[in-house]
């Protein structure tokens, strides 16, 4: 549960749970803001369709239907969720 | 001929690429086996949401997310958002997907009495997602995964590697389990985590023990090691660190306030 960390600060324990491997200050955007998922996002710089697609405004859901695996996800519904968990961070209701 | 110089092109540009891609790295930019665990995640948290139905409360899944973030902040792993959601179900049950993404059921927020103990819960899933429990995310062929991109006809988002990924992540939520070490190194994280935060650590016990009269046929009983051996050995880590087993007592307990409202929409609508 713990490990020890040589620093120039001192050598001591952590607990694993609190040692990052990032430095701070970068993080993981979701779609939900911009309405562009972040794999739709990732993918954006090799696929330019879907990049077109989800310019024009088609869910993932809508994307997925064209390789027909659409009954197995509900991109909208973790959509919605990313939403609301932001305005619980913002402190919205 | 033509089609061969059209091969060697797309091989150049596609080399060209990649070089430039993995020849960047800002010491700030996320690396992208996070960019790939998050879209694994993601992957996985809607095949969840398909199966199981999200319920779209807002002012019960804000309050759930306001407390999921009281303890992620101070976790590790702060390039992640997590998020917490509700599924509609009736067993027992809470999953870590990778990337942030948490799902609690309808049957275990029905078994949950205090905020400490949702806290518990919660800490458990956290540190699944914190130390890496469902793996580190590196696509082994990412040439493959882009030349795949752009010879699918009308294109798609999901990559081989992170559906066969998502795949053998869901058989581990649902069927197999994750292994024993793992899981009861979560819940050392988890109330370690409580700990830090003030939340009594014996509200999680206190949970745990609520699952010891579950029937065989609910998943987490199935996929987690006894509850008997779970107890044990976090009593034995409190005796041996000498932890503090209560918390700060809470003044109000917002969380069946909160409850309680949540199921009388339900049942208004």
């Amino acid at each position: 549960m713990y490990i020890k960390v040589k620093s120039s600060f001192g050598d001591g324990y952590i607990m694993k749970l609190f040692l990052s491997k990032m430095p701070p200050g970068g993080k993981v955007q979701f779609g939900s803001e911009i309405d562009k998922s972040t794999s739709v996002k990732a993918r954006s710089r090799a696929s330019s369709y879907t990049e077109t697609a989800a310019a024009r405004g088609y869910s993932e859901s809508a994307i997925l239907r064209t390789r027909g695996s659409q009954s197995d996800y509900d991109f909208d519904a973790i959509q919605w969720l990313e939403k609301v968990s932001k305005m619980g961070m913002d402190g919205k209701k | 001929m033509k089609l061969r110089l059209s091969v060697l092109m797309i091989a150049i540009s596609l080399l060209s690429y990649s070089c430039r891609t993995l020849g960047k790295k800002d010491s700030k930019e996320v690396p992208s086996s996070i960019q790939k665990e998050v879209q694994v995640g993601r992957l996985l948290a809607a095949r969840l949401a398909k199966k199981y139905r999200i319920i779209r409360d807002p002012d019960f899944t804000i309050y759930l997310n306001q407390v999921t973030s009281r303890l992620t902040a101070i976790s590790s792993r702060q390039e992640l958002q997590f998020v917490t959601g509700i599924l509609d179900t009736q067993e027992v049950n809470a999953f870590a997907c990778p990337g942030g993404y948490i799902f609690i059921t309808l049957g275990a927020l029905q078994k949950i009495d205090t905020e400490e103990e949702l806290a518990g819960v919660l800490a458990h899933e956290i540190s699944h997602i914190t130390l890496n429990h469902s793996g580190h995310f590196e696509d082994p062929e990412p040439i493959i995964d882009i030349i795949s991109q752009l010879l699918a006809p009308g294109g798609d988002i999901i990559s081989s590697f992170a559906q066969n990924a998502m795949g053998m992540l869901l058989d581990e939520l649902l069927t197999k389990g994750r292994s024993k070490a793992f899981e009861l190194e979560a819940d050392k994280a988890g109330v370690l985590l409580l700990a830090e935060l003030n939340y009594g650590m014996d509200s999680y016990m206190k949970y745990l023990n609520k699952l010891k009269t579950l029937p065989e046929n609910q998943t987490i009983v199935n996929t987690h090691p006894p509850v008997g051996e779970r107890l044990a050995l976090l009593e034995r880590m409190i005796l041996d660190q000498k932890l503090q087993l209560k918390g700060t007592p809470q003044k109000s307990n917002s969380y069946k306030t909160h409850f309680n409202q949540f199921m009388k929409g339900r049942k208004s609508n």
